[in-house]
């Protein structure tokens, strides 16, 4: 927090700024102004103040790409097979480099560069045929999270670290252009390894994928066909309620594409997590923490708390809100969203989406509180008004006025008659559903919220 | 209770003529919902060595004629242009899956998820739903009966 000061000395905001940081508890973000954004490409990167850095990080992204034998190396001219199809190396897909800068838990930069095929070059039939890959609900989420609360069991995260990368490509003949920067990274990594690959790399060949790339557009559908082949191959039933729900003696799994919520009881979840490091290269992240940017934290009586306020911090922050006035609810009843008499400016439909976007998460993930705000203001999402742009920013006011808001998960005494056993016990769901009539059209399709809380 | 797990606000895509009709149609779907997450609750805690209890979801709700018709299945002058797919709420209560019990409208906790909210109101119901600011470190939050 040093450089507030050198800018005139806005000691006010500085502190403010301070003091809603360590209110976060959670690191303070890059300072931009002070060492520059991200660089948007390879020219950018290498010119930044920071191109040793970078540099660095693209040296080892191709190492890491060359050892996971992601791709070969082809010349062009060379097509050997596949004369039917239109793909060639004389028409290959092109990449991009993507950098990155993370902090490190103990507060240090971490600069990362990542190469990507650019999919949307890849044509549908040719390059790719299905892409769509299933996620789990919300909802199973905190569900597991309930249940590991009433009965003590242990909530761990582990994540698959460059989880794309692993499975093996579904055709043979995606061909991507050579990467920029190709030259200085083929001489590098064949001399620290003595590959013999050392074509000259500025003569015109191409790559030729061998597995999947970060932007190819089937990578997380065959990321997700090949882990689930894998959990289902180390003894995981796929639940049929929710298909990322997975279930062995002893042991609970939410998938989430790269993230795994491992809920285990002691010996059995240690037993999964080797077998995961086995195949995939894992990061085990002990006790879950944040889990799809939602903020997990263990209360004192054994419970769990889930929350949002990193994730609305940062919303907040991109859409310049942080010194907006408090709301204390979300939406104001008095205002009419749906009046179309009065005349009003058509909004930034991009700006505005994007904030329905950014609230839905949090509705979907802890905050019930906004969930009708979400709905009333998508209604808009075709032709947004001023006036709904500034409804969708009092709701992020109401956001940021109660981002600390928290879902308390407690365990909750076993009832008489089930005390046979500390592990038996029952859980009931309580269920809430309302719907009012209206009186304007919109709203004759009435709302619909059913509500579920565990109770005993 | 525990801790709320599952949420929705949604249009209906149904127009409904009466509020009767549509508060039935919402209590199919909030029964729907129920037996999902009690389905996927009774597999989650299988392998765990837990018994997962079989007693029926109770379920609020604020419009008593609608309470009346899941009871009975009689379906009269007013209900009965209701779309016959919507009376599986009445099985699944006569099944012991589900059970329907009045709550009042002033303390529908559904309501955040139906209409714009005063202040006052709003607040009052995201505490009785236990959205609280800070860990409470006693249960001294209004609880939702089940």
């Amino acid at each position: 927090m040093s450089k507030a000061h050198e800018e005139g000395g806005d000691l006010v905001s500085s502190e403010r700024l301070a003091s809603a940081f360590m209110s976060l508890g959670i690191a303070e973000p890059t300072d931009e102004a002070e060492i520059g954004p991200e660089p948007s490409t390879y020219k950018a990167a290498l010119r930044s103040p920071q191109a040793r850095q970078w540099k660095e990080a693209m040296r080892q992204e191709w190492q890491a790409l060359v050892d996971n034998h992601t791709f070969d190396i082809v010349a062009k001219g060379n097509t050997v097979h596949m004369p039917t199809t239109d793909r060639t190396v004389e028409e290959p897909i092109g990449c991009k480099w993507v950098y990155k800068r993370k902090i490190n838990p103990d507060g240090s930069t971490r600069y990362k560069a990542r190469l990507v095929i650019k999919g949307y070059e890849q044509k549908e039939g040719i390059d790719y045929d299905e892409t769509y890959a299933l996620v789990s609900k919300m909802a199973t989420f905190r569900l597991i999270l309930a249940l590991a609360t009433q009965y003590g069991w242990d909530v761990d995260h582990m994540d698959v670290v460059t989880a794309f990368l692993n499975p093996q490509i579904d055709r043979d003949n995606i061909y991507m252009e050579m990467p920029l920067g190709i030259d200085w990274l083929v001489s590098d990594s064949s001399a620290s390894n003595g590959n013999t690959s050392n074509r000259s790399a500025s003569d015109g060949s191409g790559l030729i994928l061998r597995k999947a790339l970060y932007g190819l557009k089937q990578a997380p559908r065959l990321w997700y066909e090949d882990i689930d082949g894998y959990l289902q191959s180390i003894g995981f039933r796929q639940s049929a309620e929710d298909p990322n729900l997975y279930l062995q003696q002893g042991v609970l799994l939410v998938l989430y594409v790269d993230d795994l919520l491992i809920v285990h009881n002691g010996e059995e979840g240690h037993q999964i997590k080797q077998l995961l490091q086995k195949k995939y290269k894992m990061c085990d992240l002990g006790a879950a923490k944040r889990f799809l940017g939602i903020e997990i934290e263990k209360t004192k009586d054994g419970g769990f708390t889930i929350c949002q306020r990193g994730y609305i911090n940062t919303i907040i922050r991109r859409f310049r809100l942080m010194d907006a006035k408090p709301a204390k609810s979300p939406l104001d009843p008095q205002t009419d969203l749906a009046n179309t008499v009065c005349e009003d400016k058509p909004a930034n439909r991009k700006e505005y989406l994007s904030m329905v976007g950014s609230l839905m998460y949090a509705a979907l993930g802890s905050r019930p509180d906004i969930a009708y705000s979400v709905t009333a203001l998508s209604r808009y999402n075709i032709q947004p008004l001023e006036m709904h742009t500034m409804a969708a920013k009092r709701v992020l006011r109401y956001l940021k006025t109660t981002s600390d808001f928290r879902i308390h998960y407690r365990r909750l005494p076993l009832s008489s008659h089930n005390t046979k056993s500390p592990l038996s016990g029952t859980l009931t769901l309580t269920g809430r559903e309302t719907s009012p009539p209206g009186s304007r059209l919109e709203d004759v399709c009435s709302g619909l919220g059913p509500m579920a809380a565990m109770g005993l | 209770m525990s801790g709320l797990v599952h949420w929705q606000a949604k249009s209906q895509s149904v127009v409904a003529l009466s509020t009767l009709e549509a508060e039935y149609i919402a209590a199919s779907h909030a029964t729907r919902e129920s037996l999902w997450l009690k389905q996927m609750l009774k597999k989650a805690v299988d392998g765990m060595g837990v018994m997962a209890c079989n007693r029926a979801v109770p379920i609020g709700c604020d419009n008593q004629g609608a309470i009346k018709l899941i009871a009975s299945g009689v379906v009269r002058q007013k209900s009965k242009h209701i779309d016959v797919k919507y009376h599986h709420v009445h099985d699944e209560q006569m099944r012991g899956l589900v059970k329907f019990h009045y709550v009042t409208s002033e303390s529908n906790p559904a309501d955040l998820l139906t209409k714009p909210l005063a202040a006052p109101c709003h607040e009052q119901l995201v505490q009785l739903i236990g959205l609280t600011p800070h860990h409470p470190h006693s249960d001294s939050h209004t609880e939702i009966s089940t």
